[in-house]
């Protein structure tokens, strides 16, 4: 059967089973835009202000679902506005699809209208990028790109679709998404190293009893669960694990909700703004157990000395990750799920007890003192929020202070429930990523949490929240400054504030209502209260812009480039 | 630092050495050479690519590597195990006859070849390994060198040894 190029696009993506779609139009992707109208009922595109909105939403979307983000945007500057998105996504291992379209094929290297090389722009930030200028490229590329996303450690993919390719008439046999697995299967190419994952990869010989003899050994063991439990979608796998080998467990920033916060053995978040128990513990443990962290800069804050006492066993599904930043003992490349499960059967028999350790770092008490906030607390701030959300909320943030602040205070539950630009630290990516989330849970309460510079970035993105009526909270932590490159000032460069104060436009209670959103303007707890509830209850959009000192500090602090336990701020 | 040698079999098609070099480039990696040619299947090419680093950065070359979708297999080559080869084209100046003979001599000493002569200069192959090459260049450069091109080093495994 022969179709368009456009409409093969659009089969593969509901083989795939797309519904949803964050995008913006433009010359070179009219084609595929044009078939979109007949497909209205089947895909919902999200029409946003810009489009890195669109690229934060379909990143969101993903992380929050646990399915492949997609988006779409025309050649030129559509395609380079992505590249944030796609270097967020990347960094977290987020798995979203980008299409995108270039010039007419004869036209492509001729510097012609709104060309641009975003393959190659976007290489080093993608698992893979791939240029079609053949129809009958198309449909395999798709698919491919689909399960390249998901597979193995997830990604962004980038399609870059020439215009005549959309228009061209090509060859389309309609496959599943298990189909198309199937057949890889049976090919050639799933032999590939990066196709590794896709076939139950079988685990290194005696791989796991060297694992099992390290957590025999071992008096002091400590856990660090890192994005990968998310990923791998193991929190049951990790929970039965923590449980009964009996051992405390942190979580970086991005394993958040990969064990339920409330858990007994919890200590709490590691790295640079980590509690005092998790370094203190991590710092003074013999055996440190890495799942699906990539022992990032900001977990050891020096690479050199971190772990220096303990041995280190490493679980991740990328080869690449294991003695990159840290050198391991013991290492396991595999899908976590599988791999925590064949532990947990093996240690079945056994039985194990830390009463001694855990004591000790039950006594790795907080020192942290809460100074009087001159306006509004964070702290208390984000208690309340989880208190009247019943801790379900998604909780989407910018990044800086009050990012730390969402991470240290709501206690996830779940995994999925903290959506956060981690490892790239986009500062606008939250609104974005709140409307993706929302899309992709209706069901649940989606809270942006975000700073007066962040939200600065990327506020256009409430025409889209309002228009499509997107019943997120925003809550501006307005400290009137760039509060965490402040905080660094204030400690590290004698309280120089070079370019970090931010009294200026606009006022965000009237860009709300510019918009047609509620805005309230917040400047005591009790107020916030009353406005949060309301805003909750009204199942409508709405802005809370929260007075908060600039001089609010993100305790505890780590220097970076030093031990652990070196707390510039406790 | 240790040079090693590694052979990457890989797709044959438009962009691969692009995101090859790429990648190799953002990462910091150090790369002496790299060369890439067709094999015998159409759709597949070679690399050979040597890294001048410690067992540490090779593995995380080899890894990097292992997670673009044009890569097929990658092998290390051990230096007892395999065999390279580069090709060189050299072309000096010469003055007058008696130095032309002397070039010509130098050459043949290394199997080298004379490909081109013209009244002021001439060319000369020579294929062997890298410190071959660079000692033929040693030699020859009081002549007066014009322009120097080399292909890079491309290697195999020995014959007994297996290669995917
Ligand atoms: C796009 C981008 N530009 C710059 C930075 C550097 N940066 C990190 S935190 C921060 C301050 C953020 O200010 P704000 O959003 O007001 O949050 P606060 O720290 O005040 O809570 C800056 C500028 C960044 N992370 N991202
Ligand atoms: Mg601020």
């Amino acid at each position: 059967m022969k179709i368009k190029g456009t409409k093969i696009i659009l089969e593969c993506l509901l083989e795939q089973g797309v519904d949803t779609v964050f995008g913006y139009p433009g010359g070179t992707i009219l084609n595929l835009y044009d078939e979109l109208y007949d497909y209205k009922d089947k895909i919902t595109h999200i029409l946003t202000a810009h489009e890195q909105g669109a690229s934060h939403a379909a990143d969101g979307y993903a992380r929050s679902t646990g399915k492949v983000g997609v988006c779409f945007a025309t050649s030129g500057p559509g395609a380079t506005n992505l590249t944030t998105g796609i270097a967020t996504a990347y960094m977290d291992s987020s798995p979203v699809v980008f299409i995108t379209c270039n010039v007419v094929d004869p036209c492509i290297g001729t510097d012609a209208f709104q060309e641009v090389n975003i393959t190659g722009i976007s290489a080093p930030i993608t698992k893979n990028s791939y240029f079609i200028n053949h129809i009958d490229d198309l449909a395999p590329s798709i698919r491919e790109a689909f399960t390249l996303a998901k597979s193995g450690r997830p990604g962004p993919v980038l399609l870059d679709v020439t215009k005549d390719v959309t228009a061209a008439m090509g060859e389309f046999t309609p496959m599943t998404k298990e189909e198309y697995i199937e057949e890889l299967i049976k090919t050639d190419k799933v032999n590939r190293p990066v196709f590794r994952g896709i076939k139950h990869a079988e685990l290194q010989d005696g791989i796991i009893d060297t694992v099992l003899e390290l957590l025999e050994e071992s008096q002091k063991p400590f856990v660090i669960a890192g994005g990968g439990i998310i990923k791998a979608g193991a929190e049951k796998e990790l929970k039965e694990f923590v449980e009964k080998y009996d051992t405390p467990v942190c979580s970086t920033l991005m394993g958040l909700g990969g064990i339920d916060a409330h858990h007994p053995l919890f200590t709490g978040m590691i790295g640079m703004h980590g509690t005092q128990t998790s370094n203190q513990a991590v710092t003074n443990c013999d055996l440190i157990i890495g799942l699906g962290t990539r022992f990032n800069d900001r977990i050891t804050c020096s690479s050199s000395v971190f772990g220096e006492k303990a041995k280190i066993i490493h679980v991740d599904i990328d080869e690449a990750e294991i003695d990159k930043n840290v050198q391991t003992d013991c290492s396991v490349v595999g899908d976590l799920k599988a791999v925590l499960t064949l532990l947990n059967q093996k240690m079945a028999e056994k039985s194990y007890c830390h009463e001694e350790w855990k004591k000790t770092v039950a006594a790795y008490q907080e020192k942290t003192v809460y100074n009087e906030s001159k306006y509004l607390n964070p702290k208390e701030m984000i208690e309340f929020v989880e208190k009247e959300t019943n801790g379900e909320a998604i909780i989407a943030t910018d990044v800086g202070q009050h990012q730390m602040w969402a991470a240290q205070y709501y206690t996830y539950k779940r995994p999925k429930q903290s959506i956060t630009s981690g490892g790239f630290g986009t500062m606008g990516f939250g609104l974005g990523a709140a409307i993706g989330s929302k899309i992709g849970n209706p069901e649940v309460p989606v809270v942006h949490i975000t700073g007066d510079g962040s939200f600065r970035m990327n506020s256009n993105e409430l025409a889209t929240v309002s228009y499509y009526d997107i019943p997120i909270i925003t809550i501006v932590f307005n400290n009137t400054v760039l509060g965490m490159v402040r905080q660094w000032q204030h400690l590290m460069y004698q309280e120089r504030y070079s370019e970090t104060t931010l009294d200026r436009a606009p006022d965000f209670v009237k860009l709300a209502e510019a918009y047609d959103i509620k805005g309230y303007r917040v400047d005591t707890m009790e107020a916030f209260k009353i406005a949060f509830r309301e805003a909750l209850e009204s199942g409508k959009p709405a802005l809370l812009d929260c007075k908060i000192d600039k001089d609010e500090m993100v305790n505890p602090m780590v220097a970076p480039g030093s031990n652990l336990t070196n707390f510039i701020l406790d | 630092m240790a040079k090693y040698t590694l052979s990457v079999y890989m797709d044959n098609c438009p962009g691969v050495l692009f995101k090859i070099t790429n990648m190799l480039n953002r990462r910091g990696f150090n790369i002496e050479s790299l060369a890439a040619g067709i094999t015998d299947d159409p759709s597949k090419s070679r690399m050979t690519v040597i890294v001048s680093s410690d067992k540490f950065q090779v593995d995380q070359v080899v890894k990097q590597m292992n997670k673009i979708v044009h890569v097929l297999d990658i092998t290390v080559l051990e230096r007892e195990k395999m065999f390279q080869r580069e090709l060189l084209l050299v072309k000096v100046g010469i003055k007058d006859f008696a130095t032309r003979n002397e070039i010509i001599e130098l050459a043949e000493v290394f199997r080298g070849r004379v490909v081109d002569v013209s009244n002021t200069s001439i060319t000369i192959e020579s294929t062997g390994d890298e410190e071959k090459n660079n000692a033929l260049i040693q030699l020859l450069k009081p002549y007066g060198i014009e322009t120097i091109a080399r292909t890079g080093v491309i290697a195999l495994e020995r014959g007994k040894y297996n290669q995917n």
